[in-house]
């Protein structure tokens, strides 16, 4: 089967919901205008008819193309459309890692996959079991992890080194199809 | 794990994102007197009359509800494409003569059991599984909460021995895919999880 059940990339359900929110904002503008323009004739086939002389459309023709009200209307309108361009093209971060796993013989096609949140959380459990560490915070993307600890500790580097090596002990215990790269940071907590 | 309308949503940000660029760089390029030398009536000191004429016409109104009726429909039918969608398999048909009878089964019953047979895995707090495919070729898709030191491979071993022999052997046919999430539990707090020595 070459289609993946798990999901890699990011499907961008935020952008989406804001710019169909947007569409309906349009559609609601545009409809109460057209509502309003039938009200105003007092009749449908009269609007049908006669050219409405809106308000809106005078007031429009008045401006004029280097004001400034139509140039912020232009770079905020090329600024959003390159915004929505760049979020449907770009494929986004990888959320998952993916994991080496054997199979067994009822299986046809196995797939095993980590997020990159139970990575961080994996990571800082590790580092949390380190004597001499009072905190930890661990961010990673598919590639790599960032743990930061702090400890009351004046001379830290002893525990990074040994946050280090309980991290890495713990991802390697993991048989990831690439293991991610470990960073450790340490910040001095106050005592 | 559940499907989402990742296809749809790239292409309609692409295109209407495509549309607002494009409108919105035209609109710049003949604020700035860009186009001034290709149409003398587009300089940049010229007035919007011309665009905004259109909202003059007659019909004009009319074509503006229909504009803001398919815009809404466009909108609202996206928004309800956004919610993740579990789709499991259709109920399995697994008698092996129709004429005495049909024999179904639905997907779902079939999930909750194997989620109950993971549940029991060894630093395993929790599991949601779905079942998508046919009775002969069925597909899972497994996610579990698994204990933040727990054994990542033994839990991977696990669900690939024991629970797919399992859930194979309930339904009379090999898995032609499974696909395992783990996340991590985070329920248990870290007073619960360990023991202090005083």
């Amino acid at each position: 089967m070459s289609t993946r059940l798990l999901r890699k990339r990011p499907s961008r359900i935020g952008p989406a919901v804001v710019v169909a929110l947007i569409l309906l904002l349009l559609a609601v503008g545009l409809g109460w205008a057209g509502i309003a323009a039938f009200v105003s004739f007092g009749s449908v086939a009269a609007a049908l008819i006669e050219a409405p002389d809106s308000a809106i459309a005078e007031a429009a023709g008045n401006l004029h193309w280097n004001s400034a009200v139509v140039i912020a209307v232009g770079i905020v309108l090329a600024l959003l459309g390159l915004i929505a361009f760049i979020l449907g093209i770009s494929p986004g971060a990888r959320r998952i890692l993916g994991v080496s796993a054997a199979g067994s013989e009822h299986i046809g096609d196995f797939e095993v996959a980590l997020p990159t949140s139970a990575l961080s959380q994996i990571a800082a459990a590790a580092a949390d079991g380190v004597d001499g560490v009072s905190g930890v915070k661990a961010s990673s993307n598919a590639r790599s992890t960032i743990v930061t600890f702090s400890t009351p500790i004046r001379d830290v580097e002893p525990i990074r080194a040994e946050v280090e090596a309980a991290v890495r002990e713990r991802f390697a215990s993991i048989s990831f199809d690439r293991t991610p790269t470990v960073k450790v940071q340490a910040r001095r907590s106050q005592s | 794990m559940r499907r989402t309308a990742a296809a749809a949503n790239r292409t309609g940000l692409i295109i209407l994102g495509l549309i607002a660029l494009i409108i919105g760089l035209a609109v710049l390029a003949i604020g700035f007197g860009l186009t001034a030398p290709v149409d003398p009536a587009l300089e940049a000191g010229a007035d919007l009359g011309p665009v905004a004429s259109v909202l003059a016409l007659p019909y004009s109104a009319l074509i503006a509800v229909v504009v803001a009726l398919i815009l809404a429909i466009i909108g609202l039918r996206w928004l309800s494409v956004q919610v993740p969608r579990k789709d499991f398999a259709k109920p399995f048909r697994m008698q092996a003569d129709a004429r005495t009878g049909l024999t179904t089964v639905n997907a779902e019953v079939i999930a909750e059991a194997v989620a109950a047979d993971l549940e029991s895995t060894d630093g395993v707090s929790d599991a949601t599984v779905i079942l998508r495919g046919t009775a002969r070729s069925p597909e899972l898709l497994i996610h579990v909460d698994a204990d933040e030191r727990a054994d990542i491979d033994a839990i991977i071993a696990e669900v690939a021995e024991r629970a797919a022999g399992n859930a194979a052997m309930a339904l009379g046919a090999p898995l032609s895919a499974v696909a395992l999430e783990i996340g991590i539990a985070r329920t248990r707090s870290r007073r619960q999880r360990s023991v202090s020595v005083q």
